[in-house]
């Protein structure tokens, strides 16, 4: 696996063995919603499954601010602060972690450290995650996983690999198995994946 | 059919998932292999931890894992979705029965054993390779004879033709599904591969000489034909013969004082005879000796009739109602007051010189009065000569006379459940080989024999049968009755037979050896185990581009 890395685009700023909460560098600038992250030096990888941007401050309530604007962007111009006010985070479940330069999947023995930097993971990284379909399972066992995030994870992943359909088929059939007796379920994932 | 090819036969079709001994394995197949690619009766190998199991495939079976899956389909259109379906919510198994473990070492050709146990968890399995199946049935060589194919390879199936006639065997299947051409190769093994000689009742003329192939049309070489020397034919219909332009070495004359009392019981059924009629034959032989059937026959009007039944002391009714079908006896031409020469020597003295004899009815065969008559009457008389030269024979701690195979047709007829007690049919068939005399019955309706005679036949060939009675009868008896019984229910019309018992290691389904054309003839008259495999497929090729270039000779 390769250790390469590139800008940090986040900090960790909430922390436990499944989830971790990063805070965007940028406003508006979060990795798309199912797509692998790797947080600290001893990277422990997550799925994205949730995006929100927020104020800094809790105290200071978000007002509406467009009343004479004709465009949201003109907004921003007349309203620098907000860029500082504001902040985009994103909250990743961990579905593996770097051990002897390999990816294993599972959740990892300790989780990210605050402040560690949250990186894009490379496609020899995707490679390894979508070789397995051990992460599917963690994902049906979080309570948060939706299966909308769900399917956007796996959509997000094979758009990312050379061999897109033996990923999503070996998916579907760790789902098929994983969902049995949720027929219904299924189907509607299913129908998500073909698209 | 192509033969598969090595890679194929060790690509794994499916693993073991359940099971047990006495039901027989389950085997999921792997999803990359196509359930319509294994067909019922084909013969699987499992790897076990420490045998190789041989198996049948007795049934297919479409599985799902979730229940729901037929009330809420996935959308089949889209590959993708096929694709994910396949193996993970649906699969496909076999029900197989392991028969055989095979030796532990590939290419190790000692002696295959019973399954007594099973394989383990997720045992690989395979197709059977030719190895495999030669481990098992054999190659074609001076002890086994080639009878046909697996369905699914062009590996040789070899039966022990010695094992064949140890016991009584039989061919079933309803008509036209080849059991006279089964029976035909069957005895040419006999011919072929062991010491004993044959006396086939040849009801339809198609054993001797020639025989008909009502699919390709056309005529096919006898036993005759293909093995002049050592087949012998005789006929009871001269006239016949002659308008078939079929050779023939003797025409049978059957005197009056040959007619037994048992002959005539056991035509009991065809000449609907009453129980008092057909017992007075018994009194008239205690009265009137060898001549009773003669003075029977002779006595002519009521008075005189009426003073027969009085001396003999039976109904006089029923001696005129048993006068009057006799007379149709008397209508056959082989049938003679005084023969010239006794027919019965002649043909114990062929079979004694080890020649296979073939009696041809010509048009008597469409009589089955004269068939059941003829049949009944030679088999008794051959039957007691060879019980005295087998008692002789032991006396004298010899080998006993030359094994003897009777081959009959319509065997229904002989060994239904009412008459095979008494007829000398059921008696050979119960008796064994005692006095080295067994039967091959060929028969369309197993159902009409008589389960204890169909006990003794130890060895069962059956083409395609409709009726369930005459399958279960076919299966009784065999422990994988069940089993087989979706094997044989299924079985082309044509060219199948599914092969159990004795002379066969495990059940198998056949393609029959083909028959009927100069290279099959070649094949049997000098198949490559004599000719030191100068018969083999390369010298057959080159044999047919002679013959392309020059022409048949």
């Amino acid at each position: 696996m390769s250790n390469q890395l590139g800008r940090p685009i986040a900090e960790v700023i909430e922390a436990n063995i499944e989830t971790f909460k990063a805070q965007c560098y940028e406003l508006y600038k979060p990795p798309p919603l199912g797509s692998l992250v790797k947080a600290g030096n001893m990277p422990v990888y997550g799925i994205v499954t949730d995006i929100i941007t927020e104020g800094l401050d809790p105290s200071r309530p978000i007002v509406a601010r467009g009343f004479s604007a004709t465009t949201e962007e003109e907004i921003y111009t007349q309203n620098p602060q907000l860029m500082e006010l504001l902040c985009t985070k994103f909250r990743a479940i961990a579905v593996g972690y770097s051990h002897d330069n390999l990816l294993i999947q599972g959740y990892p023995y300790e989780p990210p450290k605050i402040h560690a930097f949250v990186h894009e993971c490379l496609p020899n990284e995707l490679s390894d995650l979508s070789s397995s379909s051990d992460f599917i399972h963690l994902l049906l066992q979080h309570p948060e996983v939706k299966d909308e995030i769900l399917t956007a994870t796996l959509i997000s992943i094979s758009r990312q690999i050379t061999d897109r359909e033996k990923f999503l088929v070996r998916a579907g059939k760790t789902l098929a198995i994983e969902l049995t007796g949720q027929m219904s379920r299924l189907n509607a994932i299913l129908r998500k994946l073909k698209q | 059919m192509p033969n598969q090819s090595d890679q194929t036969q060790h690509e794994t079709i499916g693993r073991v998932v359940d099971g047990s001994l006495t039901r027989g394995m389950e085997i999921k197949l792997e999803s990359s292999i196509s359930i319509e690619d294994i067909n019922n009766g084909t013969y699987v190998v499992i790897q076990g931890k420490h045998n190789r199991f041989v198996a049948m495939v007795t049934d297919l079976t479409l599985g799902t894992s979730d229940q729901n899956l037929k009330f809420n389909l996935p959308d089949m259109s889209d590959p993708l979705i096929r694709e994910i379906v396949k193996g993970s919510l649906t699969y496909n198994s076999l029900s197989v029965r392991p028969g055989k473990v095979l030796p532990a070492v590939r290419g190790d050709h000692s002696d295959t054993t019973e399954a007594r146990t099973i394989p383990e968890f997720f045992s690989p399995v395979f197709r059977a390779s030719q190895n495999d199946m030669e481990s098992i049935f054999g190659k074609e060589d001076e002890n086994n004879f080639f009878i046909g194919h697996p369905l699914d390879m062009d590996t040789k199936i070899c039966v022990d033709p010695r094992q064949l006639i140890k016991r009584s065997c039989g061919v079933f299947g309803r008509s036209g599904t080849g059991k006279t051409f089964l029976a035909r190769l069957l005895m040419i093994g006999v011919l072929q591969h062991t010491e004993a000689v044959s006396l086939i009742f040849d009801m339809h003329n198609e054993y001797g000489e020639s025989g008909q192939d009502n699919d390709r049309g056309g005529a096919v070489s006898g036993l005759k034909t293909l093995f002049p020397g050592q087949v012998s034919i005789f006929t009871l219909d001269e006239n016949s013969s002659k308008l078939r332009k079929a050779r023939y070495d003797e025409v049978v004359r059957i005197g009056y004082s040959d007619i037994e009392p048992e002959d005539i019981e056991s035509l009991t059924q065809t000449l609907n005879l009453s129980d008092v009629a057909a017992s007075i034959p018994f009194t008239l032989k205690t009265t009137l000796g060898d001549n009773w059937f003669k003075q029977l026959v002779e006595t002519d009007g009521q008075e005189a009739l009426n003073k027969l039944a009085s001396e003999v002391q039976v109904q006089p009714q029923a001696m005129r109602a048993l006068r009057n079908r006799l007379l149709r006896l008397t209508r056959f031409d082989f049938l003679d007051e005084n023969p010239q020469y006794n027919s019965l020597n002649r043909l114990l003295d062929k079979l004694k010189d080890g020649m296979h004899v073939v009696l041809e009815f010509g048009r008597h065969g469409n009589d089955l009065t004269a068939y059941i008559l003829v049949a009944n009457l030679l088999t008794r008389r051959l039957h007691n000569k060879y019980r005295e030269l087998t008692e002789e024979s032991d006396a004298e701690r010899g080998t006993g006379p030359k094994p003897l195979v009777i081959c009959i047709e319509e065997a229904h007829r002989f060994l239904a459940p009412g008459i095979a007690s008494q007829t000398i049919f059921g008696q050979i068939a119960r008796e064994d080989r005692k006095f080295n005399i067994t039967l091959m019955v060929i028969d369309q309706r197993p159902s009409g024999i008589d389960s204890e005679i169909m006990s003794q036949i130890a060895t069962r060939i059956s083409c395609l049968l409709n009726d369930e009675r005459d399958v279960d009868a076919v299966l009784s008896g065999s422990p994988n009755s069940r089993e087989l019984k979706s094997v044989l229910s299924r079985l082309n019309a044509k060219q199948e037979a599914l092969f159990f018992g004795d002379a066969i290691p495990m059940p198998i389904l056949i393609r029959t050896r083909p028959y009927g054309d100069n290279e099959h003839y070649q094949d049997l008259t000098s198949p490559s185990w004599k000719t030191g495999g100068q018969n083999t497929d390369s010298d057959k090729d080159s044999r047919r581009d002679l013959d392309a270039l020059f022409g048949n000779s």
